[in-house]
C-alpha cells in the first residue's frame, strides 16, 4: 500500500467518523423519533426499533430528549409534524387510569389534547363505535364484546406498535413485609401504611425510590407514575381498588352508591367522621368542588375531557346531603365508576378555593415547596407543607438538597395503619444501579418498577434484595402521531397521492410494516430480561377483557413488512 | 568506549532528541499512535459492521468474550470490538477538532493581545476570561438541546452527525482562552526577544515578525498544551454521551458506556472495552504532552 493509498484510506476514515456511514438509498420518508432518555433500557429498544424501520426504507432522525420535551409538543393538540413544531413518533410506557380498561378517554375522538389525553390524535369510526359501547354498557357481556370489536379494530390497522407488555420487577428490603402491590397511576402508588419494618419498632422510618422527579403534585393535573408516586399517599379517592391481587373496587371516601337501572342516576353516599389533614370536615362540597375544577377549563386540568364527557356540565350533579351527592347522567359511562370515583383524587374545597386557576399548579400545594397556611370554618389555622387531603400521610414538604419528600404518618386518619411505619420519604433516584445501590446501603425499602430491573436480578443478594414480580397491566408502544400525512392519514403516501380515498389505507400499511418490522420477542428476552410478554393491543395482557384468541402474536418478519409498504406504493 | 553524540542543532531537532529520552513521552506516543493506528486501519479490519445488531436477533446480547465475537456483545447487540474500534475515529475526530478550533482562536486572540499590547489586550484578555468562567458543561448541554430542535426542517439537518459537530464546535469554542493565554505570554517574552528586535533592526515587516520570528517560537509550549486539550475534549465527548446527550448516530465510547454502565454487573466487557479506550487515549495525550514539556523546555524538569 503506497503512502497516496493511505493518506486516502485514512482521509475516508476520518470522514466516515464525522459524516456517518454512506446510505445504500434513498429513503422513503423520513420520521422524527423521539425516545425518553430517562431509561437507558427504553433508549436501547429504542434504538433498535429505529434500525429496524431504516431497514424498510424509513429515514428515522432519533433523538435522546427527556420527557419535559415530549409533552409540551403532543399536548398543543394541533396536529402538526415534528416539523412545524409537533411531534411524529416517541416511545412510551403507557396504561390506562383505572384497571377496569377505559380506552375512550386515551383513543376516543373527542378526548384530543389540549384538555383530553387522546395525544395521538385516535379517530376512527370503527374504535370510536366500539370504544362508546364499552363505556355505556351495562351488560357487561355487550362490553366483553365491544372491547373484542376494538382490539380487534385495533390488531388491523396498528394505530401504535405496542411493543410488550412489561412485567414489573421491583427489589425490597427483605425486613420489609406488607408491600403487596405495584405502582399502577393513578391507583396503586406506595402504601406504606401497610408495610412493616422487622426490628422497626413502633416508629419505623421507610423510603420508597421513584426515578423521576413530579411535575406536579395536583392529582388532577397529572396521573403519571413519579407524580401519582408522591400526592397518592396524601389524598384518597371516592372508591379505591380492594388489593392488587382482588382488583374490585370497594368504597373509600364514598360509602357506597346507588344507580337506576338505565344508569343515568346516581346517588352517592359519603363516608362521615373522616377529616382533611387541617382537621376540617370532609362533605360533599368537597366532591363538588372536586368536579367543579376538573371541568373548569380556565384550570386546564388533563383529565377535563373525561369528566365533560361522564358529566356534560356541571349541572349533572348537585349536592343534596351534607354527606350525598347526586348525579344525573345523560348517558351511563363506565368512566363515573372506574375513573372520575374511582382514579381521581378528591380536593379539599376549604384549602384550595381561594387559589386562582393560573395559579394552581405553582402554588406550594402543588410543588410542595414552602408553606401555606389554610383556614378551617371553625377559625383555625393549619399550616400546610404540600398537599392537604383525606389521606393516610401528612406532606412535610420537599427537601431538595436530599431530592426528598418528606411524611407523617396521619393519626386521624379513617381507617388503621396496619404498618409500623410513622415516617416515610419519597426519594428520586436516577438509574438502575444506583436504585439497587440504595437498596444495599439500606437507604431506600422499595422502589418503583420504572427501573427495569430485571436485566439485573442475578445481581441481588436475598441479604439485601428481596425480589418481587407483579402482572404489571401496563405496555410499552411507539406512538404515532396519526395526523401525520404519511403514516397517520396517509395523504402524502404514493397510494394516497394517486387515490385520496385510500389515503388512511395507505397509512394503516406503514403502520403494519413497521409493526411486522419489530421483533418483539427478542425486545423481551434480550432488553427486558425476559419480564415480559409481546405485545399487539393497547389491553393489559392479563386482564380479563384481552382476548388471548383473537390477538394471535404480531410476527416479526421483514420481507412482510416490506410487502405492507409496497402495498402503500413505496417501490424497492 | 563510550560514544556520546552531540545533541544536533535547531530546536525541533533538540527537542526530538530530548523527547526520546522521555520514556512517558515515548509511551505516550505509542499510546497516541496506536490510537490513530487504529481509527486509520482498524474499520478495515473490525470484525462487524459497528451497528450490526444481529447478536440480538439470535439471543446473543450480553454474550461473553468468545470466538465468534472476540470481546463479547453489548446489550444492543452490538460486537464490542468492532464498537470499540469504529469508537477511535469518533474520538480523535472529537479531540483534534476542538482542538484545532481553539488553537485557530486562541493563537490569534493570544497572538494579538500578546503583540498589540495596551488596550486591545486589556479588553481581549477580559473577553477571555469572561469564556473561562463560562460553566462549559451546561452550555453544550443546552446547546445542543437547543439546537437539536432549531435545526429541524432546515438544510443544517441534512449534514450527518450535525450532534457530534454541535458538541466539537462547542468544545473548540470554549477551550481556546488557555490557548489565548498561553500565547499571549509568549508573544510578550517574544516580542523583545534579542532576535525579534534584531529583525526589527534590518527592516524586517511586522507580519514577517510575526510569522517567522515570534510564533514559530512560540509554537513548542502550545503544542502541549494542546496535546493535553485533546484529551480533554475527548473526555469531555464521553461525559457529554454518557449523559444520553450524545449523537444517537455516532458510535462513541462514551455513548457505548451510557448504554451499557447499567449491565456492569452482568456485562462488564461492554462497559470495559471503551472504559479502556478513553483511559489509554487521555492518558496516551497526557504523556506525550508531558513528554512535549520536557522536550521543549528541558529547565522546567531541572
Amino acid at each position: 500500500m503506497n503512502r497516496r493509498n493511505i493518506l486516502q484510506a485514512s482521509l475516508a476514515t476520518a470522514l466516515t467518523a464525522v459524516t456517518g456511514q454512506a446510505k445504500a438509498a434513498a429513503p422513503f420518508f423520513k420520521l422524527y423519533m423521539m425516545i425518553p432518555n430517562n431509561q437507558p433500557a427504553r433508549m436501547v429498544w429504542g434504538t433498535l426499533a429505529a434500525a429496524q424501520m431504516q431497514q424498510i426504507g424509513i429515514d428515522v432522525v432519533s433523538s435522546f430528549v427527556p420527557f419535559t420535551v415530549i409533552s409540551p409538543r403532543r399536548g398543543k393538540g394541533d396536529g402538526k409534524t415534528h416539523v412545524d413544531g409537533g411531534w411524529d413518533c416517541y416511545l412510551e410506557r403507557y396504561l390506562y387510569s383505572s384497571i377496569k380498561p377505559s380506552p375512550y378517554a386515551n383513543f376516543g375522538s373527542s378526548e384530543m389534547p389540549p384538555t383530553g389525553q387522546n395525544f395521538y390524535y385516535v379517530d376512527d369510526k370503527e374504535i370510536d363505535r366500539s370504544l362508546h359501547a364499552v363505556d355505556s354498557s351495562l351488560n357487561e357481556a355487550d362490553r366483553m364484546k365491544a372491547y373484542q370489536a376494538f382490539e380487534k379494530r385495533w390488531y388491523d390497522i396498528q394505530p401504535m406498535t405496542i411493543l410488550f407488555y412489561p412485567q414489573d420487577v421491583v427489589a425490597v428490603n427483605p425486613k420489609l413485609s406488607g408491600f403487596d402491590a405495584t405502582t399502577y397511576t393513578p391507583t396503586f402508588y406506595p402504601q406504606p401504611e401497610h408495610w412493616t419494618i422487622e426490628g422497626g419498632g413502633t416508629n419505623a422510618t421507610a423510603a420508597f425510590a421513584s426515578w423521576q422527579p413530579p411535575s406536579s403534585l395536583i392529582p388532577m393535573y397529572s396521573i403519571g407514575y413519579s407524580d401519582s408516586n408522591a400526592f397518592g399517599p396524601a389524598y384518597n379517592r371516592l372508591y379505591e381498588y380492594k388489593s392488587w391481587q382482588d382488583k374490585t373496587l370497594v368504597p373509600a371516601l364514598a360509602s357506597g352508591h346507588t344507580m337506576s337501572a338505565d344508569g343515568r342516576h346516581w346517588v352517592v353516599t359519603l363516608r362521615q367522621g373522616v377529616k382533611w389533614h387541617s382537621g376540617e370536615e370532609f362533605t360533599a362540597a368537597d366532591v363538588k368542588f372536586t368536579w367543579d375544577v376538573m371541568l373548569n377549563k380556565a384550570y386546564g386540568s388533563s383529565l377535563q375531557a373525561v369528566c365533560a364527557r361522564v358529566f356534560g356540565d356541571e349541572k349533572a350533579y348537585k349536592v343534596t346531603g351534607k354527606y350525598e351527592i347526586t348525579v344525573d347522567l345523560q348517558a351511563y359511562s363506565l368512566d363515573f365508576l372506574n375513573s372520575v370515583m374511582g382514579a381521581f383524587a378528591i380536593l379539599p374545597e376549604h384549602a384550595y378555593k381561594d387559589i386562582k386557576p393560573e395559579a394552581l399548579r405553582s402554588h406550594t400545594a402543588s410543588t410542595w415547596l414552602g408553606t401555606y397556611t389554610v383556614k378551617t370554618s371553625d377559625g383555625k389555622s393549619f399550616t400546610a407543607r404540600g398537599a392537604v387531603g383525606t389521606g393516610p400521610w401528612i406532606p412535610t414538604g420537599f427537601d431538595p438538597s436530599r431530592k426528598a419528600y418528606g411524611y407523617k404518618r396521619n393519626e386521624a386518619y379513617w381507617k388503621p395503619h396496619t404498618g409500623n411505619v410513622k415516617t416515610y420519604y419519597l426519594v428520586n433516584i436516577n438509574g438502575t444501579d444506583a436504585v439497587l445501590s440504595a437498596l444495599k446501603a439500606g437507604e431506600i425499602d422499595a422502589h418503583d418498577p420504572m427501573y427495569d430491573i430485571g436485566p439485573v436480578v442475578s445481581t441481588i443478594d436475598p441479604k439485601w434484595g428481596k425480589v418481587l414480580t407483579f402482572d404489571s397491566y401496563k405496555w410499552q408502544h411507539i406512538c404515532y402521531n396519526l395526523k401525520h400525512p404519511v403514516f397517520g392519514v396517509g395523504t402524502e403516501t404514493p397510494l394516497g397521492k394517486s387515490d385520496p380515498s385510500r389515503a388512511a389505507e395507505a397509512a394503516a400499511y406503514i403502520r403494519q410494516a413497521i409493526s411486522h418490522a419489530m421483533p418483539r420477542d427478542r425486545i423481551v428476552s434480550e432488553i427486558a430480561g425476559g419480564y415480559g410478554s409481546p405485545g399487539t393491543v393497547p389491553m393489559a395482557w392479563s386482564a380479563p377483557e384481552y382476548d388471548h384468541d383473537l390477538l394471535k402474536p404480531i410476527a416479526y418478519d421483514l420481507d412482510l413488512a416490506r410487502e405492507y409498504m409496497k402495498k402503500a406504493g413505496y417501490v424497492y | 568506549m563510550e560514544t556520546r553524540l552531540a545533541p544536533p542543532s535547531g530546536i525541533w531537532r533538540q527537542s526530538w532528541y530530548r523527547f526520546r529520552r522521555n520514556r512517558a513521552g515515548v509511551i505516550g506516543l505509542f499510546l497516541v499512535a496506536l490510537v490513530v493506528l487504529t481509527a486509520i486501519v482498524g474499520p478495515f479490519f473490525a470484525p462487524y459492521d459497528p451497528n450490526d445488531h444481529s447478536a440480538m436477533m439470535r439471543g446473543a446480547s450480553n454474550a461473553a468474550p468468545g470466538a465468534v465475537n472476540l470481546f463479547g456483545t453489548d446489550r444492543n447487540g452490538y460486537d464490542v470490538l468492532s464498537r470499540g474500534i469504529y469508537g477511535a475515529p469518533t474520538a480523535l475526530a472529537v479531540g483534534l477538532g476542538a482542538m484545532v478550533i481553539a488553537s485557530i482562536i486562541g493563537v490569534l486572540v493570544g497572538g494579538v493581545a500578546g503583540y498589540v499590547g495596551g488596550f486591545t489586550d486589556e479588553a481581549l484578555m477580559r473577553g477571555t476570561e469572561f469564556f473561562m468562567v463560562v460553566p462549559v458543561f451546561v452550555v453544550i448541554l443546552a446547546v445542543v438541546r437547543l439546537f437539536g430542535i432549531m435545526v429541524v426542517g432546515t438544510p443544517l439537518e441534512r449534514i450527518p452527525n450535525l450532534n457530534l459537530m454541535t458538541i466539537i464546535l462547542l468544545l473548540g469554542l470554549f477551550s481556546w482562552p488557555q490557548v489565548a493565554r498561553m500565547t499571549r505570554a509568549e508573544f510578550l517574552r517574544l516580542r523583545h526577544a534579542e532576535f525579534v528586535e534584531a529583525a526589527r533592526c534590518i527592516g524586517t515587516t511586522p507580519r514577517e515578525i510575526l510569522f517567522r520570528h515570534i510564533l514559530p517560537n512560540a509554537l513548542p509550549p502550545l503544542i502541549v498544551l494542546v496535546a493535553l486539550g485533546v484529551g480533554g475534549a475527548i473526555l469531555a465527548e464521553a461525559m457529554v454521551s454518557f449523559l444520553g446527550f450524545g449523537d444517537p448516530k455516532s458510535i462513541s465510547w462514551g455513548q457505548m458506556l451510557f448504554f451499557n454502565y447499567q449491565s456492569l454487573k452482568v456485562a462488564p466487557w461492554a462497559c470495559l472495552v471503551p472504559g479502556a479506550a478513553i483511559f489509554v487515549t487521555v492518558l496516551g495525550f497526557n504523556l506525550l504532552a508531558d513528554g512535549l514539556t520536557d522536550a521543549f523546555n528541558p529547565r522546567v524538569r531541572s
